[in-house]
C-alpha cells in the first residue's frame, strides 16, 4: 500500500466516540472495555476511534489513558495543557474527531456505552442529532428538579423541546456538529444551537447509572445562575442571529410607537390644558427618538457582523446539510 | 541551516550602539544557540538608519531587518518580527536595555525543562521611588485582576517558544500582558530575577499620558480576561439593572398619574426613569452585539491548548 492510500485509511473513521475526562483514573479502564464491546458489536468495528480528552487531570488519568492506548490503536488520547472546562474539552475532541458520525459522552461511567449502537441506528433513520434522554436519572433530587425546570425553560425559550438537555450522551453527523458554535459553557445547548445550522433533531431514551467512582464535578447552586444567563443568551441568539436587523427593527418600531404617543401627549398639553411644552416631557420624547436610532444602528452592525463572518452561522444555513 | 533561535529587537531611535549589541550577542549566544539570527524591526525611522542598517548587515550576516511603513505600536512591530523570524525559540529584547545581555542565558535555562515562556523580572530596580511605586501598583492591579502572579509586566526581555507567541491575540500594547495570556492558555511560564541595568530611562516614564495609557491597558485586560467569551453576561446584567431601576421609577410615576391624577410631565424623575430605561437597552444591545461577534467566530477561537497526543497518526 502506498503512503497516500495508507494516510487515507488512517484519516477516515466511521464513528468517533469523544469522551472528555477529568480526574477519572478509576473509570478509564472500564469505560474503554465497555466502549470496545459496543464497537465490536458494530459492523464497522475496525473503523471506530475513541477520542479521550484529558482536561488537565492530576490523579493519573493520563497514565491510565496511555496504558489503554498502548493496548488498542483505535484509542486516541489527547492531553490539554491545563483544566479548561467541559465545553473546551468537548470542542477539542470534536475538532480532533475524524469520524463521519460523532458520539459524545461523559467519562464518569454514568452514560452506558451499550446505548451507542441504538443512537447510531437512529442517526441512520435520517437525523443529524440524536440526544440521549436519561429517563431514569440516578442522581439526587437536588439535581434532577432544577434540571427538569431548566429543560422546560430551554425548550420554551429556544423552540427545541427536549426532555434532557444535560445528558452528554449524544450522537451527531460530523457535518452538523462541526459547524455548531461551541464556546464558554454552551455544550449544554448544542441541540438548540445546531438548529441554527438546520439540523434534524430527535431524542432517545438511554440508560443512566449511579456514579461508581469519584464524585460529581458540579456544584449545583453556583452553576444555576450562570446556566440561567446562558439560557437567555442562547435564546436571544437563536431568535435574532438569523435576522438581526429585523429583530432590532421591530424593537425600534415599538419605541417609535411609544415615542409618537408621548409626542401626541405633549402636543395635546401644549394646545390644551397646560398651554406650554413641559421641558421634561419633551426630553422624554427626544430620548425615545435617540433609542430608536440606536437600535437601528445596532441591528445594522449585527447584520454586517454576520455577513462578514466566514463560515459563520449565516452561511451554514444557506448551504444546507451536506 | 535554519536558525533555531531568533532574537527580536524593535528599534526606533533608542538603540545607539547596535554594533556593540550585535557583538555581545555573538559572544553570548554563539555557544548556546549556534546559528541564531537577529531580527531588527525598524519602526519607520529616517533614511540615515537605512544606511546604518546596510553597514550593519555587511558586518553581521545574522542580522535581518524588517521595515515597517509607519509606527504601528509595539505589539504589531513584534508580531512582524516574529512572522519574519525562523527560529523555534524567540528572544525579545527590552528596548531600554534594562536587562544586561549577559543575563539572557539565565532566561534560556528554564526552557530546557519544559517551560514555554521565561520573563525577566528586574530586581533589584535602579529607578526613582515614583517610578518604582507606579510599576509596583501596575503589576499589583494586574495580579489582582487576573490572579496570575506577575511581577514585572513592563520588562519586555522575554524568551519563549514560538508556539506561545502565535497562540496569543496581540495587538496595540497588549504584548505587555504576554505572561498573563500565556498562563491563561495553560502554557508553563516563570519569571527570573535579573538586576536592572542603568540603561536608558524609559521615555516618558514620568509622563502623565503613559500612566493613563497603562491604566486603560489594565481596563482592556480586565475585559479580555473576564468577559471576552461572555459579553452578554456582563453587559446584559448591567443593562438589566439600569432598565429595572428605570422601570421601577416609571411604574411609580404611572401610579401617581393614573391612580392619583397628579401631573408628572414636569418632574425630573420622569426624565431620569426614561433615561435609565434607554441606557439599559443600549448597554444590553451592545452586549448582544458582542455576543454575536464571539458566536460567529467561535469556531475559529480555540478555547483549549493541547499538551500532547497519543495514537491517531501512528499506526
Amino acid at each position: 500500500m502506498d503512503a497516500a492510500a495508507s494516510a487515507r485509511v488512517m484519516t477516515m473513521a466511521a464513528v468517533s466516540v469523544v469522551v472528555p475526562v477529568y480526574n477519572e483514573r478509576e473509570s478509564v479502564p472500564q469505560l474503554y472495555t465497555e466502549l470496545a464491546a459496543a464497537a465490536d458489536a458494530h459492523p464497522d468495528a475496525r473503523d471506530w476511534e475513541f477520542v479521550f480528552v484529558d482536561d488537565g487531570s492530576r490523579d493519573g488519568t493520563w497514565e491510565a489513558l496511555v496504558d489503554v492506548q498502548r493496548r488498542d490503536a483505535r484509542v486516541r488520547a489527547i492531553r490539554l495543557k491545563r483544566n479548561f472546562g467541559q465545553t473546551p474539552a468537548m470542542a477539542c475532541g470534536i475538532d480532533a474527531a475524524r469520524g463521519e458520525l460523532i458520539v459524545t459522552m461523559d467519562g464518569d461511567l454514568q452514560n452506558d456505552p451499550a446505548d451507542i449502537p441504538r443512537l447510531l441506528a437512529t442517526l441512520d433513520e435520517g437525523y443529524d442529532v440524536v440526544c440521549g434522554w436519561r429517563y431514569r436519572r440516578q442522581d439526587a433530587l437536588s439535581r434532577t428538579i432544577p434540571s427538569k425546570i431548566a429543560n422546560r425553560l430551554i425548550g420554551w425559550l429556544t423552540g427545541v423541546a427536549l426532555h434532557d438537555y444535560g445528558c452528554s450522551l449524544k450522537a451527531y453527523r460530523a457535518a452538523a456538529i462541526k459547524r455548531t458554535p461551541l464556546y464558554a459553557d454552551l455544550h449544554r445547548f448544542i441541540p438548540a444551537m445546531s438548529t441554527l445550522t438546520g439540523a434534524a433533531i430527535t431524542e432517545l431514551k438511554v440508560n443512566h447509572r449511579a456514579r461508581a467512582h469519584g464524585r460529581t464535578k458540579y456544584t449545583t447552586l453556583a452553576r444555576t445562575w450562570r446556566v440561567a444567563l446562558d439560557m437567555l443568551t442562547v435564546a436571544l441568539l437563536i431568535k435574532f442571529a438569523q435576522r438581526p436587523l429585523r429583530f432590532f427593527g421591530l424593537l425600534a418600531l415599538g419605541v417609535v410607537a411609544a415615542t409618537a404617543a408621548g409626542l401626541l401627549q405633549v402636543w395635546h398639553g401644549y394646545v390644551g390644558p397646560v398651554g406650554f411644552i413641559p421641558q421634561v416631557g419633551a426630553g422624554v420624547v427626544l430620548l425615545g427618538i435617540w433609542l430608536a436610532g440606536h437600535l437601528v444602528v445596532v441591528g445594522w452592525v449585527a447584520e454586517l457582523c454576520l455577513a462578514t463572518a466566514h463560515g459563520g452561522p449565516a452561511r451554514m444555513v444557506a448551504s444546507g446539510g451536506d | 541551516m535554519e536558525p533555531t533561535t531568533s532574537v527580536i529587537m524593535l528599534f526606533g531611535s533608542r538603540y545607539e550602539d547596535l554594533e556593540s549589541i550585535c557583538l555581545s550577542l555573538r559572544r553570548i549566544l554563539t555557544p548556546l544557540a549556534p546559528g541564531y539570527e537577529v531580527i531588527l524591526v525598524d519602526e519607520a525611522t529616517g533614511p540615515q538608519t537605512q544606511i546604518r542598517m546596510r553597514a550593519l548587515r555587511q558586518q553581521f550576516p545574522e542580522v535581518r531587518v524588517i521595515r515597517l511603513r509607519r509606527h504601528m505600536g509595539e505589539s504589531t512591530a513584534l508580531a512582524a518580527g516574529v512572522q519574519a523570524a525562523r527560529g523555534e525559540i524567540l528572544i525579545t529584547l527590552d528596548p531600554y536595555l534594562h536587562v544586561a545581555l549577559e543575563d539572557v542565558p539565565k532566561l534560556l535555562e528554564p526552557l530546557r525543562n519544559g517551560t514555554d515562556l521565561v520573563c525577566a523580572w528586574r530586581f533589584p530596580r535602579r529607578e526613582g521611588v515614583l517610578s518604582r511605586a507606579a510599576s509596583a501598583a501596575f503589576n499589583g492591579v494586574a495580579r489582582w485582576l487576573t490572579q496570575v502572579p506577575v511581577h514585572d509586566l513592563n520588562c519586555r526581555t522575554r524568551v519563549m517558544r514560538r508556539e506561545v507567541f502565535e497562540a496569543l491575540p496581540l495587538y496595540g500594547d497588549l504584548h505587555r500582558f504576554i505572561p498573563i495570556f500565556a498562563s491563561r492558555r495553560g502554557y508553563r511560564w516563570c519569571e527570573v530575577q535579573v538586576p536592572q541595568q542603568p540603561g536608558k530611562r524609559e521615555l516618558g516614564a514620568f509622563d502623565m499620558r503613559s500612566y493613563v495609557g497603562r491604566f486603560l491597558d489594565l481596563v482592556t485586560l480586565a475585559f479580555l480576561s473576564r468577559f471576552l467569551k461572555r459579553p452578554l453576561h456582563f453587559f446584559g446584567l448591567m443593562g438589566m439593572a439600569s432598565f429595572a431601576a428605570g422601570a421601577a421609577m416609571f411604574a411609580y410615576l404611572a401610579y401617581l398619574k393614573v391612580a392619583l391624577g397628579a401631573g408628572i410631565g414636569h418632574r425630573p424623575l420622569l426624565l431620569l426613569s426614561v433615561l435609565l430605561i434607554v441606557v439599559g437597552i443600549q448597554i444590553a444591545s451592545i452586549g448582544l452585539l458582542g455576543e454575536l461577534m464571539i458566536f460567529t467566530h467561535a469556531r475559529d477561537l480555540k478555547d483549549y491548548v493541547i499538551e500532547e497526543e497519543r495514537g491517531g497518526d501512528d499506526p
